[in-house]
C-alpha cells in the first residue's frame, strides 16, 4: 500500500512541476471543467501525502481492513491501475495536454507523430492526443453519471419488487418490457431524432434505459435476503423500514451493485461509442471516440492511426473496468471462481 | 404446460404491444417531422404539404395512432419515406440476412465459447486458464465495430481472403447459379458473423467456465473419477453434458445481444439485414421502417425468451413449481 502512496506523491509532485504554469493559468482562466481539473491536479500530491502521513490508528480502520483483499489479485491490480490511469487521464486531460482538440490547423494536416503532436494530428491538423483524451474524458463523462443513474433506479425499483410484495408483478412486467426493447434501437431512435443532443440529456437516456437489469439482479439478491436470519432479527427487533433498509438489506446489496456498476461502465461506453461511430449521440466539434473512428475508416487502409488509436483507447478503457469489475466480484465473494 | 404457454403467449403479445405503443410516441414526440427536418429547402411547401398528408402527419396523433394499430392488425406495415416502398418488403429482404447473420454469429459464438470454456476450467487456474480469461476479456471489452474495421482491413485487404462487405458481389452475384451464389453468400458471411460470433462469444466462455467448475465439484464426477474413467470420458459425458444443459438456454439471451450487435456489425460490413435498414432508417427520419424494425425486434426478443424458457423446461422439468 506505501508503495502505491509514494507512487502517486511523485507522479504528483512531477505533475505540478511539469505543468505548473498551465495549472495556474487553468485555474485563472478556465472554464468550470478546466478549473475542476487544475484543482485535481493540486490536490493529488497533497491527497497522497496525507494518505502518506494518515495516523496509523485511522489507517488500520479502514485501508488495511478492506484494502489488501482489494489489491491482491494481479488481475485486480492492473485494474485498479488502469482505470485509475484512465480516469486520471481523462480528468487531467486540460492539464497533461495543452493543444486545444478543436483548433484546426490545415498547415498540418495528417502529421506523423512528433514532440510536438505525440499522436501526429488528423486530416483537419487538430492534435490526435488531445482529441483522445478529450474523447475519453466525454465517454466517461457520460458513462459514470448515466451508470449511477441506472442504479439508483434500479436499486429502488428492485428492493421495491422485493419487499413490497404487492408492487412485484406490475414492476416486473415493466422490466419485462425494457428488456424485450433492443436498447441500442432504442437508443439510436432517440438520439437520431433529438438531432442535437446534449450531453446531459444523453446521459439521462443511457441512465433510464440501463436500470432493467440492474432491477432483476437487485431484486433477486433482495429476495435471498428477505428470509435470512439478520432480517428475521431486524423485525423481530421492530426497527423501521428505513433502518432495515440504510443498515441490513443496502450493505448486503453493495457487493453485487458495485460489481455490477463497474462492468457497466464498460458496456456504456461501448454502447455510446459505437452509436457515436454510427453518426448520433455527442455533436461534432466535441471530440468523440466513436466519431473519430468513424471518420478514421475512411482512411483505413492509408492512414490506420486514425481509427487505430480511439479504437485502443476504448478497448483499454472498457478492459480496465471489466478487470475491476472481476477483482471486485471475486473481492467481494471469496468463494466465486 | 399448456396453461404456462397460453399465460406466456399472452404475456408476450403484450410486450410487443407495449412497445409499439412506445416506439410509436417516442418517435412523435421527438421534435419535427420527417418534412420539417430533412427536407431539402428547395421542395415548395405545398409538397411537403401533400406528402405530410400523405402520410397522415396532419392528424391529431390519437388518429394516427389509431390508423397505425389497424393497419398493423392487417399487416399493414405502411410505405417507407425513403424508398416509397412498403417498409414490408424491405423488411422481407432484409430479415432472412439478419436471420442468417445471427446463425452463424451464433455457430461461432458456441462453438468458441463452449470450447475455451471447457478448456479453461479442466485448466483451472493453470497458465492456459489465464491466458484464456485475457482473451475472453479482451473480446468482451472490444468495440464490435471496431474488431470488424480491424478485420476488414488485415483478412480482406491485405490478405485477400474475404469479401470486404456487402450479402453479395454486386456484379456477379445475381448471374450466378442457385448453389455458387449460396457459396458466395456464405464467403460473404464469414467476417460478420465470425466478429459478431467471437465478441458474443466471450460470453458464453465466462458462463461455460463457470458452470463448468460448478459441475467439476458434484459428488458423482468424483465417483466417475474414482471409477477410474478416463479424463476425457468425465471430461465429455459426465462433466460437459450437464454443464451444457444450462448454455443452451443462453439463446435466449442472445436474441437481444446479436440484434443489438448486428447494427454496428450489418453496418460496418454493409451487410443488407434489419440493423443495417435501422442505421439507414435512422439517417432519414423514416418513421414507418423504425416502428416497424423495433417492433419486431422487440418480437424476435420475447419470442427468443419464450423459447428459451420451454427447452429450459424440457432440460430441467424441476422447473415446473416456480
Amino acid at each position: 500500500m506505501r508503495r502505491w502512496k509514494w507512487t502517486a506523491f511523485a507522479l504528483g509532485i512531477g505533475l505540478l512541476a511539469w505543468r505548473w504554469s498551465r495549472i495556474l493559468e487553468l485555474l485563472t482562466r478556465g472554464s468550470p471543467l478546466d478549473r475542476l481539473a487544475a484543482s485535481v491536479a493540486l490536490a493529488l500530491p497533497l491527497f497522497a501525502a496525507g494518505a502518506l502521513a494518515m495516523p496509523l490508528e485511522i489507517r488500520n480502520r479502514w485501508v488495511v481492513r478492506v484494502a489488501p483483499r482489494l489489491v491482491g489479485g494481479r488481475a485486480m491490480t492492473l485494474g485498479l491501475v488502469l482505470s485509475g490511469v484512465v480516469c486520471a487521464a481523462a480528468v487531467l486531460a486540460p492539464v497533461l495536454i495543452t493543444r486545444d482538440p478543436v483548433a484546426i490547423d490545415l498547415a498540418h494536416r495528417l502529421a506523423p507523430p512528433s514532440w510536438a503532436h505525440p499522436l501526429g494530428t488528423d486530416l483537419a491538423g487538430r492534435d490526435q492526443l488531445s482529441r483522445v483524451l478529450h474523447g475519453l474524458r466525454t465517454s466517461l463523462a457520460i458513462a459514470l453519471p448515466a451508470v449511477f443513474i441506472a442504479i439508483v433506479i434500479g436499486t429502488a425499483m428492485g428492493t421495491t419488487a422485493a419487499f413490497l410484495r404487492r408492487l412485484d408483478g406490475v414492476l416486473m412486467r415493466v422490466v419485462d418490457v425494457g428488456m424485450a426493447f433492443p436498447r441500442v434501437f432504442l437508443l439510436l431512435v432517440l438520439f437520431a431524432f433529438w438531432r442535437t443532443i446534449s450531453i446531459g440529456a444523453m446521459t439521462l437516456i443511457l441512465g433510464l434505459t440501463g436500470w432493467f437489469h440492474v432491477t432483476r439482479l437487485v431484486r433477486a439478491e433482495a429476495l435471498a435476503m428477505r428470509d435470512t436470519e439478520f432480517m428475521l432479527a431486524a423485525r423481530a427487533l421492530g426497527l423501521p423500514a428505513w433502518r432495515k433498509f440504510t443498515r441490513h438489506v443496502l450493505p448486503n446489496l453493495a457487493a453485487p451493485i458495485i460489481v455490477t456498476a463497474t462492468l457497466g461502465i464498460g458496456n456504456v461506453i461501448l454502447i455510446e461509442s459505437g452509436l457515436a461511430y454510427l453518426g448520433v449521440g455527442v455533436s461534432a466539434p466535441t471530440p468523440s471516440l466513436g466519431r473519430m473512428i468513424n471518420v478514421g475508416q475512411t482512411y483505413l487502409f492509408t492512414e490506420p492511426a486514425l481509427a487505430v488509436v480511439p479504437g485502443v483507447t476504448i478497448l483499454v478503457t472498457v478492459i480496465a473496468f471489466s478487470l475491476l469489475g472481476d477483482g471486485l466480484h471475486h473481492a467481494l465473494n471469496p468463494r466465486s471462481r | 404446460m399448456i396453461r404456462f404457454l397460453a399465460i406466456r403467449l399472452v404475456q408476450a403479445v403484450a410486450i410487443v404491444f407495449l412497445v409499439v405503443t412506445a416506439t410509436f410516441f417516442l418517435i412523435r414526440l421527438a421534435p419535427g417531422d420527417p418534412y420539417t427536418t430533412v427536407t431539402d429547402r428547395h421542395v415548395p411547401p405545398e409538397v411537403v404539404d401533400y406528402n405530410r398528408h400523405l402520410f397522415g402527419f396532419d392528424q391529431p396523433i390519437a388518429r394516427q395512432y389509431v390508423t397505425y394499430l389497424r393497419r398493423l392488425s392487417h399487416g399493414d406495415l405502411g410505405l417507407s419515406h425513403r424508398t416509397f416502398r412498403p417498409v414490408a418488403e424491405r423488411i422481407r429482404g432484409a430479415l432472412p440476412n439478419t436471420i442468417l447473420l445471427g446463425f452463424g454469429a451464433l455457430l461461432v459464438n458456441f462453438a468458441f465459447g463452449i470450447a475455451v470454456g471447457a478448456v479453461q476450467a479442466a485448466r483451472y487456474d493453470q497458465r492456459l486458464d489465464h491466458l484464456l480469461s485475457l482473451v475472453t476479456l479482451t473480446l468482451f471489452s472490444i468495440p464490435a465495430f471496431w474488431l470488424g474495421l480491424l478485420a476488414i482491413d488485415l483478412l480482406a485487404v491485405n490478405l485477400g481472403w474475404f469479401p470486404t462487405g456487402g450479402t453479395m458481389d454486386v456484379v456477379t452475384g445475381d448471374l450466378l447459379p442457385f448453389g455458387r451464389q449460396l457459396l458466395q453468400r456464405l464467403h460473404h458471411l464469414v467476417l460478420p458473423a465470425l466478429t459478431l460470433g467471437l465478441v458474443s462469444g466471450a460470453w458464453t466462455a465466462r458462463y461455460m467456465r463457470a458452470e463448468m467448475l460448478d459441475v467439476l465439484a458434484r459428488d458423482y464426477v468424483r465417483t466417475a473419477w474414482a471409477k477410474g474413467l478416463p479424463p476425457r470420458r468425465v471430461v465429455i459425458h459426465h462433466i460437459a453434458r450437464t454443464a451444457l444443459m444450462p448454455i443452451v438456454t443462453l439463446f435466449g439471451m442472445f436474441v437481444p445481444v446479436l440484434l443489438s450487435g448486428a447494427v454496428f456489425i450489418e453496418y460496418v460490413f454493409a451487410w443488407h439485414g434489419l440493423g443495417w435498414e435501422a442505421a439507414k432508417a435512422v439517417e432519414t427520419y423514416d418513421y414507418p421502417m423504425i416502428t416497424a424494425l423495433t417492433t419486431l425486434t422487440a418480437a424476435m426478443v420475447v419470442l427468443g425468451n419464450l423459447v428459451a424458457d420451454i427447452l429450459y423446461r424440457i432440460a430441467d422439468p424441476r422447473t415446473v413449481s416456480s
